[in-house]
């Protein structure tokens, strides 16, 4: 009974970690019809400079701002300033997946080439503790899940209860048409890649503090399976990219402990093809329709 | 001592990962890295024989090992020992009227990116005399490669499958991940009162090479392995795997895994309640591990409940005393060279450079098929040698060698392989608590 709690804990802990992240991802790439494969370069590069800036704090309310800030600045660069270049240049989606691939790169060996290849660490964790039914949570991991579910329902409002939510819902389904009643897609856009950094800023903070260490491939290495979440959900889908997220955390979690821990991500992905060969768009989202790409 | 074990073990996960990110990119990097020049002849015709090339020219040791990627700084180990190394014979006057030098290759810990990169520094390094690597994963798909070509490679990884290899340019100074598996049985059986283990290692080649040699020497020990997980790398959590560890009441974990699994897992023990002694490999060696470790569970913890079971060095003596004096002389090539005084990943590539250099003199040739049968013969002379400075004197006075470096007495046999001394060590002080004798281990194998 511990052990079946204890993967419902830590799988919704998970998930809201991979939902924070996910759900940027997939409003990105809802809003902009752009690929962003340097997502997780964004977010090690958040870690770094909320590490930096704040003088290694755990102070998770000053490291969420920071980081959040940090992934909103650098995501509008990249995306405002350098993918929207090559949109305004006329670019296919797939060379501009392949320039985020580039940032990414250069972003990742950047960090590496200034930093160096060591580990950064926080300091050493004071999270209190508290049993839920024999399962030791820890402070830092409760935060996590109340800023998820906060963070998903500050999305909610924006898409839904909001003339910007407005925007960007329309951008996503029709571009022209979105212009002809007066909105700007590049303000709305440029508002997309803001809130994603942010969101993935916060996620980089979260990961960082929550695994006490990070280095210059942490980004790299969580945005698989993010963006893994994103797809499961139905990609562009925000609501699909939180299911997702907990689809994979729990089977992640209930994979370690009936199986073995080596399938923990192993069984992430089978149920990621299952579900895509039943449902190729994703669980949440209609079959997406090929858009150009518009300044 | 089971070699190299966090480049050996770049996680299969993140192999996928990155491969996905920048695979193609990480090749072409890599090729660069490893190709000084663009020349396009063979391996075999370029590499072979720099006593052939005639004037004057410095010998090449590489140091093939990941320099970027997240496994870089054991990469940086392997050139740092090699260029105290250099130091310390160009100061003695070289080899034979030619200086050394040490160069990077750097091949991300990943086969992939490795094999290119080996063949472009064979094809691209006409004064290749010899390899440092350490690296278990790499080894079967690179130690072909510097065979073909005639290169003595010395090795400090521990793949398994070279416990009996019969490649003639290999040489290993460390011994399989299965004798390292064997040493921690035999550290808890001997070292401690414990009697139940908990395994704990990254499901990686590498960190899974001791657990063969763990279950079986603590079943002739009469140890009892409570539990035996094999863990996936660079999780977020590993809660719900501490539950079932703990649940099987171990009373020491013995672990192995890349820093930022160690982290959140040691983060996670201590989260459940775990204050028990925890024991590592050399595979946890590091100051990222440390770091990591630190970060997790705090220094007075880490200090006080984790040993770390490696290869043991001498921290006294001539070898000692050369070593660190070439080591702290190299601060202009490398950073940091202090920290690494006691790193024996860096001691390991110091003397295995030293033991190249002295082969090319025993062996009055800088062409490595002519000077490779040396690298065992150096080791098996009468005079006992602690420096290259040592050995040349020793060599120009006729005598023959037994060279005694800093990694002590190496013993090769058919194999080309040499174990050493074993100790456990305090991860924070860098002493040993307790010595693992070579009786210990014997009786972890049966004997």
């Amino acid at each position: 009974m511990t052990l079946l709690l204890g993967i419902v804990i830590f799988g919704i802990y998970s998930a809201a970690l991979l939902a924070i992240g996910g759900v940027g991802f997939t409003l990105q790439f809802g809003v902009t019809n752009v690929l962003n494969l340097s997502f997780g370069s964004i977010l090690t590069a958040s870690i770094f400079l909320e590490y930096g800036l704040t003088g290694h704090s755990t102070n998770i309310w000053i490291a969420m701002a920071v980081g959040a800030a940090s992934g909103a600045v650098v995501s509008l660069l990249i995306g405002h300033v350098v993918v929207g270049a090559y949109i305004r240049r006329g670019a296919s989606g797939f060379s501009i997946a392949m320039v985020t691939i580039a940032i990414s790169l250069m972003l990742q060996f950047g960090l590496e080439a200034i930093q160096g290849p060591d580990i950064y660490a926080y300091a050493a964790s004071t999270n209190s503790t508290m049993n839920i039914g024999g399962v030791v949570v820890s402070s830092g991991q409760l935060t996590t899940i109340i800023v998820a579910v906060v963070a998903m329902a500050a999305v909610h409002l924006l898409l839904r209860m909001t003339k910007l939510g407005l925007a960007m819902r329309a951008t996503a389904a029709d571009v022209t048409l979105t212009r002809s009643c007066g909105v700007s897609p590049a303000r709305t856009r440029a508002v997309a890649w803001l809130v994603s950094g942010a969101l993935c800023g916060l996620c980089g903070v979260f990961l960082g503090i929550g695994e006490g260490s990070f280095s210059s491939t942490t980004g790299s290495d969580f945005f698989i399976t993010l963006a893994a979440a994103a797809v499961l959900g139905g990609i562009g889908k925000p609501y699909g990219a939180m299911l997702g997220a907990l689809v994979i955390g729990i089977t992640s979690q209930a994979a370690a402990a009936v199986i073995s821990p080596s399938y923990k991500s192993i069984a992430a992905w089978i149920i990621l093809i299952a579900v895509l060969v039943v449902r190729p768009q994703g669980i949440m989202a209609e079959f997406a329709a090929e858009r150009e790409l518009v300044a | 001592m089971s070699g190299w074990k966090h480049v050996a073990r770049w996680p299969a996960a993140r192999r996928v990962r990155f491969a996905l990110v920048g695979g193609v990119v990480g090749v072409a990097l890599a090729a660069c890295a490893a190709s000084p020049s663009s020349s396009a002849a063979s391996p075999s015709s370029s590499a072979g024989s720099p006593s052939s090339a005639g004037g004057s020219f410095s010998l090449e040791v590489a140091a093939f090992s990941p320099f970027t990627g997240p496994n870089a700084p054991y990469g940086y180990f392997q050139y740092t020992g090699c260029v105290a190394a250099v130091r310390a014979i160009n100061a003695a006057g070289g080899v034979m009227g030619h200086t050394m030098n040490c160069t990077i290759v750097d091949n991300r810990g990943e086969p992939a990116d490795a094999v290119p990169a080996a063949s472009n520094m064979l094809a691209s390094s006409p004064h290749l005399v010899g390899i440092v690597d350490g690296d278990s994963g790499l080894m079967s798909a690179t130690v072909p490669l510097f065979n073909q070509a005639r290169i003595p490679d010395l090795s400090a990884g521990g793949d398994v499958q070279f416990d009996t290899n019969t490649y003639p340019y290999f040489w290993r100074t460390t011994p399989g991940d299965d004798v390292a598996g064997q040493t921690l049985a035999a550290y808890v059986k001997f070292g401690t009162s414990y009697t139940r283990v908990a395994a704990v290692f990254a499901n990686d080649q590498a960190a899974q090479g001791n657990v063969p040699g763990l279950v079986s020497a603590a079943q002739k020990l009469g140890l009892d392995i409570v539990v035996n997980e094999a863990i996936a790398l660079d999780q977020t959590t590993y809660e719900t795997e501490v539950q079932k560890i703990l649940a099987a009441h171990p009373q020491v974990i013995v672990t192995e895994s890349d820093p930022q699994t160690a982290g959140v897992l040691l983060g996670a023990l201590k989260q459940a309640g775990w204050t028990g002694p925890i024991v590592g490999t050399s595979g946890t060696l590091g100051t990222d591990y440390d770091k990591a470790a630190i970060a997790a569970i705090g220094q007075a913890t880490y200090e006080k409940n984790f040993v770390r079971v490696i290869q043991y060095a001498q921290q006294s003596g001539l070898a000692w005393d050369t070593w660190k004096s070439a080591l702290l002389a190299s601060g202009s090539l490398v950073k940091d060279p202090a920290s690494d005084e006691t790193a024996i990943y860096a001691e390991l590539p110091y003397d295995h450079t030293t033991m190249i250099a002295l082969a090319m003199l025993a062996a009055h040739s800088t062409d490595p098929a002519t000077f490779n049968p040396y690298i065992e013969k150096i080791t098996q002379g009468t005079t006992v040698v602690h420096t290259y400075a040592q050995g040349e004197a020793a060599l120009a006075a006729g005598k023959s060698i037994d060279y005694v470096g800093v990694t002590g007495q190496v013993s090769f046999d058919k194999y080309h392989n040499s174990g050493g001394l074993w100790a456990a060590e305090n991860p924070v002080t860098n002493l040993p608590e307790s010595l693992v004798s070579a009786k210990d281990i014997a009786a972890s194998e049966g004997h």
